[in-house]
């Protein structure tokens, strides 16, 4: 049965009680106030009937005279002689009398018990009697003055039932079909409501547990289910494969076809997924461009093919209206119970794996506990460099660049050192991308800028007049205090904006060239000088590169190493040098660690030179003597500095 | 707010046949009903029925979420 027919049977059910109540109670009610009607209309009748009489006593006879004389069957009247309790006068038939001795006898044996009501002082009483299956009313008055009471009897009714449904039941029956229309409309409405109470509940629960985009269970559903499944595999002794799946380049296509087209790959994508699993597999969306896929009662020991198969789901091309576009996925596995043996331990662990699988450029890679050793070590110097920048416990290291034509130092480049107290010397590449990951690059860069300017003011004192190249990273570039940041050292430590340079490199302007642009062109005109980092690893062109206020290009020392030994990267620092200069940039080569390429950049006209051939980086107070050497050699007094001096005095 | 259509023709007809024979008992011939209340009551039934066959709508079908209208 369903609820609204339980609603609507229920509601009938109690409309009837309540109106069954009502008729029994209706029903009694009416019938106790007829009667109470009915005598006192009988007394009334008496005592005209009795008034009649004149103050003498009267006689029986006069008294008889009284009782009308026409022949009603409903009505009788009865003398009682109170003496003796008998019949002072009868009726006329044989009915009649018997109802009248009856009545007598009920009168007399009621008024010695004192049963009926009696009025003590207007000396009635009066009641109902059942006769031959009728009801009469009856009421009796003493005669004053005489032994005799007179009864009056009135037939009730012939059917009480029938006269109470001829005036009560009619407005009963059509209450009971109003009552019944409003319980079913009642019921009706209450279902409704009760149904979109429902209906909304199962929405909102729906949505709780599900990505509105995709309709897959979301990342707490996918908990709940991975749990459950490392149940039921625990009880059956079975492996659970936790599958993480990272789709590649979405943002490229959310930025460049909209968010629309990258919701319906997005929809594509889990579509070919759980097409491509079996019933017992789960799959869901773990947020962004993640989903994640359990698979149960498998082996682990076919895991590659699983994957694979997986990675077949993004080999065939997805179309989007005209757009046709290819998906990388990489894929992230950890697996109950080798690696974990709860749901929350056995994702994080998949997660891992994603990320080893990315950083290597694998399309899949398995949980490895190596890797949270990593992890672990990676976590404490992000902590530990957070400390070092605020404590300024990092040093601040200065490589020279050498003008190749003269031999003079023109310019050194800041480059900041990690000394840590337990592990010893951190490569600068790993924690500047330590920095850049844990946001603390900004803080980086202030500290070395800041310092940096600092030390430029410093050897100015001594008469030390040397350009300082200051490294940003893409984050700076977003930085819109930037400008104002460099403005405010430079006037504090009164250095000229010339003095001081700003490298960046190709790839992080191009993360965002319009804001490269502009931020360039505000640095430009304080009148600092703009160099393009590793030039030569990145997406730039000169056309691009044309329209920056860029000063000087510094070519990636990938390609200067081994310029005199390989012909083709000796030919790009060749094309390289000469297109830099058509526009009227000024080029630095680095990492120039040998004679042969010194000779050989200085051949193909080359300005400027940096590398371990000269000076490795070394401490500002290392640094001193040789530009106090070089700025001597400035003002005519000394010879020109050479590498083979530079490399003496360095080590 | 425009009214939705929700009430088929069969479903007017007969709501519109109650309605007229309702409010005749109830309020033109009236000693069918003794009783004032329950006539009042069966009255105002009827003219309930006359307006929502006029308007093709009951307001009661919208709020159980019925309809016996077919497109």
């Amino acid at each position: 049965m369903t609820f609204r027919s339980k609603l609507i049977l229920s509601f009938i059910t109690v409309i009837l009680m309540i109106l069954l109540i009502f008729s029994a109670v209706a029903y009694t009610s009416a019938r106790d106030y007829t009667q109470y009607n009915g005598q006192i209309l009988v007394h009334k009748e008496n005592l005209r009937l009795i008034s009649q009489l004149g103050p003498q006593p009267p006689s029986l006879e006069q008294i008889q005279q009284l009782f009308p004389s026409g022949k009603n069957a409903d009505q009788l009247y009865i003398l009682i002689d109170t003496q003796t309790g008998e019949l002072a006068s009868t009726g006329k038939n044989a009915n009649a009398i018997q109802l009248q001795q009856k009545i007598a006898h009920s009168l007399h044996s009621e008024t010695k018990a004192s049963t009926l009501s009696v009025d003590s002082e207007t000396n009635k009483n009066d009641g109902v009697i059942s006769f031959n299956g009728e009801e009469y009313l009856w009421a009796s008055n003493s005669i004053p003055n005489t032994p005799y009471k007179l009864v009056s009897t009135y037939r009730h009714t012939e059917n009480n039932i029938q006269t109470f449904l001829k005036y009560i039941g009619t407005p009963l029956a059509i209450t009971l079909f109003i009552g019944m229309w409003i319980a079913l409309w009642a019921s009706a409405i209450l279902t409704n409501l009760f149904k979109k109470i429902d209906d909304t509940n199962s929405q909102l629960q729906f949505q709780a547990h599900h990505d509105s985009l995709t309709q897959l269970p979301n990342r707490d559903a996918l908990s709940r289910v991975t749990q459950h499944a490392i149940e039921s595999a625990k009880a059956a002794d079975g492996e659970i494969i936790f599958c993480l799946i990272d789709i590649e380049g979405l943002k490229d296509i959310n930025d460049s076809l909209g968010h629309e087209n990258g919701d319906i790959l997005l929809n594509q994508i889990s579509q070919r997924l759980k097409g491509s699993l079996r019933a017992t597999d789960h799959i869901g969306r773990f947020g962004g461009n993640k989903f994640a896929v359990i698979l149960s009662h498998t082996q682990t020991n076919n895991i590659e093919s699983l994957c694979n198969k997986l990675l077949e789901n993004f080999e065939t091309v997805f179309e989007i209206d005209t757009h046709k576009l290819y998906v990388r996925a990489i894929l992230g596995i950890s697996i109950f119970p080798i690696h974990a043996d709860n749901s929350q331990v056995l994702i994080q662990k998949a997660e891992t794996a994603l990320y080893k699988a990315r950083k290597i450029a694998l399309d899949f890679a398995i949980y490895d506990v190596s890797l949270d050793k990593n992890n672990a070590e990676r976590l404490k110097l992000t902590h530990d460099l957070r400390n070092a920048i605020h404590n300024e416990e990092l040093k601040l290291y200065y490589q020279p660049q050498l003008d190749i034509r003269t031999g003079r130092i023109i310019s050194v480049e800041a480059l900041a050192r990690w000394i840590h107290p337990e592990q010893g010397f951190i490569p600068p590449d790993i924690f500047i991308e330590i920095a850049e990951q844990a946001g603390l690059i900004q803080s980086l860069t202030d500290w070395v800028m800041r310092t940096a300017i600092e030390q430029c003011s410093n050897w100015l004192k001594i008469g030390i007049e040397v350009a300082v190249s200051v490294n940003l990273s893409a984050r700076n570039l977003h930085d819109e205090t930037l400008g104002t940041q460099v403005s405010n050292l430079l006037n504090y430590w009164g250095i000229k904006p010339s003095q001081l340079c700003l490298e960046i490199t190709e790839t992080s302007m191009m993360t965002n060239p319009e804001h490269a642009r502009t931020l360039l062109d505000g640095l430009d005109n304080l009148g600092v000088r703009i160099s393009i980092d590793d030039f030569g690893t990145g997406y730039s062109s000169l056309a691009y590169l044309k329209q920056l206020p860029v000063d000087e290009l510094k070519v990636d020392k990938s390609f200067v190493l081994n310029m005199s030994s390989d012909e083709s990267d000796a030919s790009i620092v060749r094309a390289t040098v000469s297109l830099a200069h058509d526009p009227g940039l000024e080029v630095v080569a680095e990492g120039v660690e040998d004679q042969a390429t010194q000779d050989e950049l200085l051949k193909i006209g080359c300005e400027f030179i940096q590398g371990y051939h000269f000076a490795r980086p070394m401490p500002a107070a290392e640094l001193t003597p040789l530009l106090a050497s070089n700025q001597a050699e400035n003002n005519g007094d000394k010879a020109v500095v050479t590498p083979t001096v530079l490399q003496q005095q360095s080590r | 707010m425009a009214i939705k259509r929700n009430l088929h023709s069969i479903d007017i007809t007969v709501r519109f046949i109650i309605g007229v024979a309702l409010v005749y008992i109830c309020f033109i011939d009236v000693d069918y009903i003794s009783n004032d209340v329950v006539r009042w009551l069966l009255g105002i039934y009827g003219v309930i029925n006359i307006i929502s066959a006029a308007l093709r709508s009951c307001p009661i079908y919208a709020l159980a979420g019925i309809s016996t209208f077919r497109h």
